[in-house]
């Protein structure tokens, strides 16, 4: 992978879960480490005897991951549809075409 | 009964991981608590489109996590003469699914579509991926040859079990049954004695 496309596909992971920490205020490197390397590493995950809180946590960093994968998704889709679809996708705004999906 | 629901099952719930696959495997798995199945989807597919960077390790080429089976885009068109990944992530699943669960009625001891014995349950897929190969030949004579050769063309096994495979494969190649012969060799002891044609016929929904 060149320099370039690197950088950008490490953009599109730090943006996913900024967007995805900000709903609930959570924090973005935990994450952004879930989005690098699939560990969940926040208060409550995995097994074990949980306090309320921990719970909460737990099923808060859940849903903003579940949501930060699907961002993640969409920002590297972009980043790999191919171009001739980027146009297509650009013409259909335009012209309101249906298009086949990718 | 057996044979449609275990069809519409495989049908159901493999993904080939194109975008839209992708974006539909997520979506299943999503519903479930195994976050990293979703997270191995994920880069799975990017994998295949250069954008997975090289510090993030998926491990896998196709995937059978618990009751969805994912499969590389890039695996499905494969040169491999011997090789069928969709029928391998298949196998797993029927080996996973349960006929109870969908209100099938189910002999004595019988807990999957297809009881593999757990150690085999790799053993089992392989000897599948290869088989449905085999089975695509013209006649008798023709698959026992594509069969003989499998040890040498076969090139996306792993080098471990491909002496095993092909041994299984060639036995079922020559047997009246091969999907029987198949189950037999992997079916756990206890119902070794008991493998009937029940199982044959869900064995067989991985050509279908």
């Amino acid at each position: 992978m060149t320099n370039n496309k690197l950088q950008s596909v490490n953009q599109c992971i730090r943006d996913a879960a900024y967007d995805a920490a900000a709903v609930d205020g959570l924090s973005m490197p935990v994450i952004e480490r879930f989005l690098r390397t699939g560990e969940e590493t926040w208060e409550g995950a995995g097994s074990g005897l949980f306090t309320r809180t921990q719970l909460k946590q737990d099923e808060a960093y859940t849903k903003a991951v579940k949501a930060a994968i699907r961002r993640l998704l969409t920002l590297l889709g972009d980043l790999s549809r191919p171009k001739s679809e980027r146009f297509r996708r650009c013409l259909q705004k335009r012209f309101g075409a249906v298009l086949n999906p990718w | 009964m057996c044979r449609e629901t275990a069809l519409r099952e495989l049908a159901g719930r493999t993904y080939v991981l194109n975008f839209q696959g992708t974006k539909a495997a997520l979506d299943a798995e999503l519903t479930t608590c195994y976050l990293g199945a979703a997270w191995q989807i994920l880069w799975v597919f990017f994998e295949d489109h250069g954008l997975k960077p090289a510090e993030i390790d998926t491990g896998c080429d196709g995937l059978s996590a618990g009751a969805f089976a994912h499969v590389r885009a890039s695996l499905v068109d494969t040169k491999d003469p011997c090789g069928d990944v969709i029928v391998h992530e298949a196998a797993h699943l029927l080996h996973y699914l349960k006929p109870a669960a969908y209100g099938l009625q189910v002999r004595r001891g019988q807990e999957r579509f297809v009881d593999v014995e757990f150690r085999h349950r790799e053993l089992f897929a392989f000897a599948c991926e290869a088989y449905s190969r085999v089975v695509l030949q013209s006649d008798r004579k023709a698959r026992v040859s594509f069969a003989e050769k499998m040890r040498k063309d076969a090139f996306s096994f792993p080098h471990d079990p491909l002496d095993d495979v092909a041994n299984f494969v060639l036995t079922a190649a020559r047997a009246r049954n091969g999907w029987q012969a198949i189950r037999k060799a992997t079916v756990p002891p206890s119902r070794r004695r008991r493998a009937s044609s029940k199982d044959q016929d869900v064995a067989h929904v991985l050509v279908s």
